[in-house]
């Protein structure tokens, strides 16, 4: 939609962020006057300053808007293991009491208790296992 | 002339700090009602200014949003 010698950009807000939606503003703040306003969707009026041409402004920034949008997803995801890292640093030895927690918060079946068992014998030590065989034959 | 600004975007504190900021270039009154940032800007002193001072302002309000948590 264009609008006064500017765009009016409509976001839909399940897609987008708020943060992403802001932090693509701020970047284009330099070359254009913004304003954010939300209805039903984000309505993003993009009006370019004197001098700046308009061309390929909107596909920029729906551009910096797609990759504002993936950072903020990963840094959501990423979230739990960043904050271990930054206490792990900070904190060293205090925070590990935490980390098995943290490393298996994954399992959602509550089995993050159960990697322990070993039904299998995996774990068992090769050279146990012999001692056993040899210990069956030798009876 | 005056500007809502949607609390979502526009937290009240950057709102306010900018305003703060504005303040020896206008007059400003500002209230908060049902999720927005209403602000009143008068007397703009310079007239230069009066133009783009709306969008300046809106702009600097965003630039704030974007650096305040």
């Amino acid at each position: 939609m264009k609008k006064n010698n500017g765009f009016v950009i409509e976001l839909d807000k399940e897609c987008y962020p708020k943060e992403a939606v802001i932090a693509t503003c701020c970047q284009f703040l330099a070359n254009s006057y913004i304003f954010l306003e939300e209805k039903d969707d984000i309505r993003v009026t993009l009006t370019p300053k004197n001098g700046i041409a308009i061309k390929n402004l909107k596909e920029k920034f729906k551009e910096e808007l797609l990759n504002n949008t993936l950072r903020y997803n990963i840094s959501q995801r990423n979230k739990d293991i960043r904050d271990y890292i930054v206490r792990a640093a900070l904190f060293g030895v205090q925070s590990r009491a935490g980390a098995d927690d943290l490393l298996f918060s994954g399992f959602q079946d509550g089995s993050a208790s159960d990697w322990k068992d070993d039904p299998l014998g995996i774990a068992i030590p090769w050279e146990e296992k012999q001692v056993k065989k040899k210990g069956r034959v030798a009876k | 002339m005056n500007i809502r600004f949607n609390g979502i975007f526009y937290p009240p504190a950057a709102v306010k700090r900018a305003i703060r900021d504005y303040k020896g270039l206008a007059d400003f009154a500002y209230r908060e009602k049902s999720g927005y940032a209403l602000v009143w800007i008068k007397n703009i002193r310079d007239k230069e200014l009066k133009p783009l001072f709306r969008r300046e302002f809106c702009n600097y309000v965003l630039s704030l949003a974007g650096t305040l948590k």
